[in-house]
């Protein structure tokens, strides 16, 4: 009755494909365009682009060649189907595995500094796994419903943060000035190869040759405007991440794109860091890749299962547990240094090739034989990649352990007003007493002076913690001062600064020294001493 | 086992149904019948003479007493039949009872004894007479009932404020004083084994699709039940999602909102003894209607749905989002707003989030007495509770200020959203987004608001998608009738929803 009719519509299948898309993509490309190609960042990242928007054309002529069951279909192919099954099965295992660690890694470094990654990615995937529960029809109910919650905070996002931008230090980040410090001299081959990493990232859009077939109207236009969407939107966070942070610190940190957010400044004031709600609404995002992931990694055992066992193709509970504990497996095997050298030698050769040899093989599946033993080839090949890889697990790391000790709750903190650098180890911490600062209800507070020494800003904030049972929080700074510190030193607290997640990057910095007072905030202090440049 | 015991066996068959027939021997069915309600103090049985040209004639009338109207039985029924000489021209007694002498238009012939003793227990009189394997019924129900009252859960500024009460045929009444047209059907059945309680699907022949009127019946008959005391106990059998908290069926007190239901292509199930109505397909866009939002003019109507969805957000999420917030990241906070918060908190004992509980746990606790205790004292019970127990609270380091205005800001949210039923649903998800929140801070909270998400997105009400519009499968379609949060001017609203008859989508359209 009405809507039961394992069909998805055209807005279904247009924001399923948008939040597969573009989650990863904004987020990983500007890091891997400048880190690879330097100062020909912006060439590699048109290539990757140009790469992934041929890569969705592709994929959507072949959506209109096979119907809604060719995966179900390739039981018909008895041993050699089952074989394709578990492939693909574990091709998506492995890019699980990869958006699990780099996503968990996100979570726990901005959001959750004091639990072990474990526990991040269980649950997630926990949650992944009850959303890849549903049928077709319920998974492009659910993007549809889910896909304003990710998109509109990122556009609030975008239009607070856009004063940000200074457009002529944009347009010299574009055409590369000053970014030949980054990576030397990339040559072509460097900039091909981040063009060809961009794709890899842009590779989800495989997931349009499953999920094309079900939409009701599968026209060039729909499947032009998503395409379209997708690149822009990407191509737009780009400019904005750039723009911002600057390509030194982008180049340097992985997931330094989401410091964008936190230069959004919230009009009233009533939230006083933006990225926080947008970084959680990003979960929606890695949410519908790692989901979709699952979906049909699941759906792959089960064709490998069926083809075994000759029975029909089946959803059982227990594959999807299966699958929910591999991938969990999958994000630790990617945690292992050892392993994921190969693996990323896996994604980089093979696994976008299989994802572009497979299905046109698939479209023949009723014809030659001479095409079955191609495939047997090549899925041998890559069958005996993939054990080889697997079987050097065993290896010990420490990754998935916290990265800090638990914060105090709130009441147990110091919160600092200002910190002040004084030479090279004196630290001096303005901390607001606000016990009284409710009963007065004059909303002011006195403040005391905390006197520390000490190598690090870190370093001083924990021994400070464990001698006086209190926290130091340096979450709501008004001001950072350096008064008489030399420029180097300078340099290696604000790296060390950027990254503290939980430190405001829009504090006013005051550069104290014989020749007078600079004022900058500490954003762009900290592209400063990521780029080597002067402090303006 | 008594000699009853082995009577009721032997007439009654599993699915308790009378099995024995009426007999043309008048003293075999009163035997029965006296056997059958022995010790039932209330069920009034006397046997008559009537005198007629054959001679004298004996009937045996049955009745409950309370249930029926004495004067219908008295004037209607006996005294014309004995007081007044009747020369019968000869014809059958039945039918010359049936059609000439009782003063009555609801009268008919039952053959079945199962529908004669269904029909006395229903506040019918059942008329047996010598010489026949049938008898009269009579309708003569008369129901102690509360009369149709101002309604006080479901009330507005606008509007009719009519609500149903437990009178099955009150409630059908009132829908069908709205809707006159004839294509208005109700079918009538019983359901409950016991009970016996009669309900009645009310739907628009050419508006509603015929499938779902199907779905619905099989729904009602799919179960074998003792009793069905409220409309509630029906909804749940009757709905596929039994495992989920979210209401499958809209209940309503509103006539206006049933008859507008009804008018949309939905279907009304009303029950006796309930001042529910059920309608179905439902969804969530549906329980955060109220009916002023359609008399209002419509950027006030709009306005008033737009308070009530934030007002629904802000139920389900603040309390959990202020757990995340305090305990994990209160760098989102305002600074002033945070030192608010720690100044507050340094007297309180307890961690934030057991803060929370506790707080939250006295709210749910004045409630539930606030509802068993009759209204004034039930009033008592809000003041006493927030005024001087939420004080006496803070003054003594149990919770702090800040948690006690959370909690009762996410109150004061929940009670915007006009279905009871919902908000019970909402209190419920509250306590899972604190428990998630609590555990991974605001990474938890978004696990856990996801979870409800994709829960709602799998949700289906006899097929139409529960959150319809937001999710419809079809863009185009899910503006057609311009009802979601945005509530269109109704001279736009030219559209019925997608889940009436194809044939007939038009509600409104200009006179040549």
């Amino acid at each position: 009755m009405y809507t039961q009719n394992n069909m998805i519509s055209t807005r279904q299948c247009f924001r399923t494909g948008i939040l597969e898309n573009i989650t990863l993509g904004m987020v990983v490309i500007p890091y891997v365009s400048v880190n690879l190609a330097g100062k020909w960042h912006f060439p590699a990242m048109l290539i990757g682009l140009l790469m992934g928007g041929v890569y969705m054309a592709f994929m959507y002529a072949l959506s209109k060649s096979v119907t809604k069951d060719t995966l179900e279909d390739l039981k018909s192919l008895k041993g050699v189907g089952g074989a394709i099954g578990i492939l693909y099965s574990i091709r998506f295992l492995i890019r699980i595995g990869i958006v699990l660690y780099f996503f968990g890694k996100t979570m726990q470094e901005y959001l959750l500094q004091s639990y072990n990654l474990w526990v991040i990615i269980i649950a997630f995937v926990l949650v992944c796994g009850y959303g890849a529960a549903r049928d077709i029809e319920k998974r492009g109910r659910m993007l549809e419903l889910l896909f304003p919650w990710m998109v509109v905070p990122i556009i609030l996002v975008a239009v607070f943060a856009i004063s940000n931008i200074n457009l002529d230090e944009l347009l010299e980040g574009l055409r590369g000035v000053n970014y030949e410090n980054i990576r030397g001299e990339a040559g072509f081959l460097d900039v091909l190869k981040a063009g060809y990493v961009c794709f890899l990232v842009m590779s989800t859009s495989e997931l349009l040759l499953f999920t094309m077939p079900y939409q009701k109207e599968n026209s060039w236009r729909n499947a032009l405007k998503l395409g379209l969407w997708i690149l822009i939107s990407i191509f737009l966070a780009y400019i904005f991440i750039i723009g911002i942070l600057g390509g030194h610190w982008v180049a340097s940190d992985s997931q330094a794109a989401l410091n964008v957010m936190e230069a959004a400044f919230i009009p009233g004031g009533f939230i006083e860091r933006a990225d926080y709600p947008v970084l959680i609404f990003w979960v929606i995002g890695v949410f519908a890749i790692v989901s979709g992931y699952i979906f049909y990694a699941r759906k792959g055992w089960e064709i490998c299962r069926a083809c075994i066992k000759g029975s029909a193709v089946t959803k059982g509970k227990l594959s999807l547990w299966i699958v929910m504990i591999l991938a969990c497996l999958a994000a630790w095997l990617w945690s292992l240094p050892d392993i994921s050298v190969y693996l990323a030698q896996y994604m980089l050769w093979a696994d976008v090739a299989i994802s572009l040899i497979i299905p046109v093989i698939l479209l023949n599946r009723s014809g030659s034989i001479t095409s079955l033993k191609a495939v047997k080839k090549q899925l041998g090949a890559v069958v005996i990649l993939v054990l080889i890889t697997a079987s050097l697990s065993g290896c010990v790391n420490k990754e998935f352990a916290p990265i800090s000790k638990a914060r105090e709750s709130i009441e147990g903190r110091e919160y600092v007003t200002n910190i002040t650098f004084n030479g090279e180890e004196d630290i001096t911490f303005t901390v607001a007493d606000i016990k009284k600062y409710i009963k007065d209800a004059t909303g002011t507070f006195e403040t005391k002076e905390e006197k520390l020494t000490g190598e690090s800003l870190t370093q001083v904030m924990d021994e400070y913690h464990n001698e006086n049972g209190r926290q130091l929080d340096i979450g709501h700074l008004d001001g950072i001062t350096f008064k008489d510190v030399a420029d180097d030193r300078v340099r290696e607290y604000a790296l060390e600064m950027s990254n503290i997640s939980h430190m405001g990057k829009s504090v006013v910095v005051t550069i104290k020294d014989s020749q007078g007072e600079k004022k900058i905030d500490l954003r762009q202090l900290i592209k400063c001493a990521y780029s080597g440049e002067e402090f303006p | 086992m008594d000699k009853y015991d082995k009577l009721y066996e032997k007439w009654f068959d599993e699915n308790n149904h009378f099995k024995p027939a009426i007999n043309k021997q008048l003293d075999v069915n009163i035997d029965i019948l006296k056997k059958l309600f022995a010790d039932a103090g209330d069920i009034v049985q006397k046997e008559f003479y009537l005198r007629r040209i054959q001679g004298s004639i004996r009937i045996y009338v049955v009745y409950v007493d309370g249930l029926v109207d004495r004067g219908v039985i008295e004037d209607g029924i006996l005294k014309p039949l004995l007081y007044e000489w009747r020369l019968t021209d000869g014809r059958d007694l039945m039918e010359s009872i049936l059609h000439r002498e009782t003063h009555t238009v609801d009268i008919k012939k039952e053959p079945d004894f199962d529908k004669v003793l269904l029909g006395i227990l229903k506040g019918d009189t059942a008329i047996f007479i010598q010489g026949y394997d049938q008898a009269l019924i009579v309708s003569t129900k008369k129901y102690p009932l509360r009369s149709i009252s101002e309604n006080d859960t479901e009330g507005g500024l606008r509007g009719p404020r009519d609500s149903f009460n437990e009178s099955f045929r009150f409630s059908t009444a009132l829908i069908r004083r709205r809707i006159r047209d004839p294509k208005l059907k109700c079918e009538q059945g019983t359901i409950g084994q016991r009970s016996k309680t009669d309900y009645g699907i009310m739907y628009i022949k050419d508006l509603a699709e015929p499938e779902l009127v199907k779905k619905i019946k099989e729904k009602l008959n799919a179960y074998d039940i003792d009793g069905i005391f409220d409309s509630g106990m029906a909804e749940h059998l009757m709905e596929d999602n039994w495992y989920s908290v979210f209401p499958m069926f809209q209940a309503t007190t509103r006539p206006d909102k049933v008859a507008s239901g009804i008018l949309e292509g939905r279907v009304a199930v009303v029950f006796d003894n309930s001042p529910e109505v059920v309608l179905a397909p439902c969804n969530f866009n549906m329980l955060l209607q109220a009916s002023d939002d359609y008399y209002n003019r419509w950027a006030v109507g709009t306005f008033a749905r737009l308070i009530r969805y934030v007002a629904a957000l802000i139920a389900i999420t603040l309390p959990g989002f202020y757990i995340a917030a305090t305990m994990f990241h209160s760098e989102i906070l305002p600074t002033k707003l945070l030192y608010a918060i720690a100044s507050a908190r340094s007297m309180v004992t307890f961690p934030i989030v057991v803060e929370m509980l506790i707080m939250e746990f006295l709210f749910e606790l004045l409630r539930e007495a606030g509802i068993r205790l009759p209204g004034p004292l039930g009033n008592t019970i809000g003041i006493v509770g927030g005024l001087i127990v939420g004080q006496s609270a803070v003054e003594a380091g149990i919770v702090s200020t800040i948690v006690v205005i959370v909690v009762a800001l996410s109150a004061i949210a929940s009670f915007a959203i006009p279905n009871e039923e919902f908000v019970s649903v909402y209190r419920l998800m509250k306590f899972f987004i604190i428990i998630t929140s609590a555990t991974l801070g605001l990474f938890g909270f978004m696990l856990g608001l996801l979870v409800i998400a994709i829960h709602l997105s799998e949700l289906k009400s006899f097929g139409v998608p529960y959150m319809t519009p937001a999710v419809a499968g079809d863009g185009e379609r899910a503006w057609a009738n311009g009802d979601f949060i945005f509530r269109a001017p109704i001279k736009t609203m030219r559209k019925r929803p997608f889940w009436t008859n194809y044939k007939n989508r038009d509600r409104l359209k200009e006179r040549d």
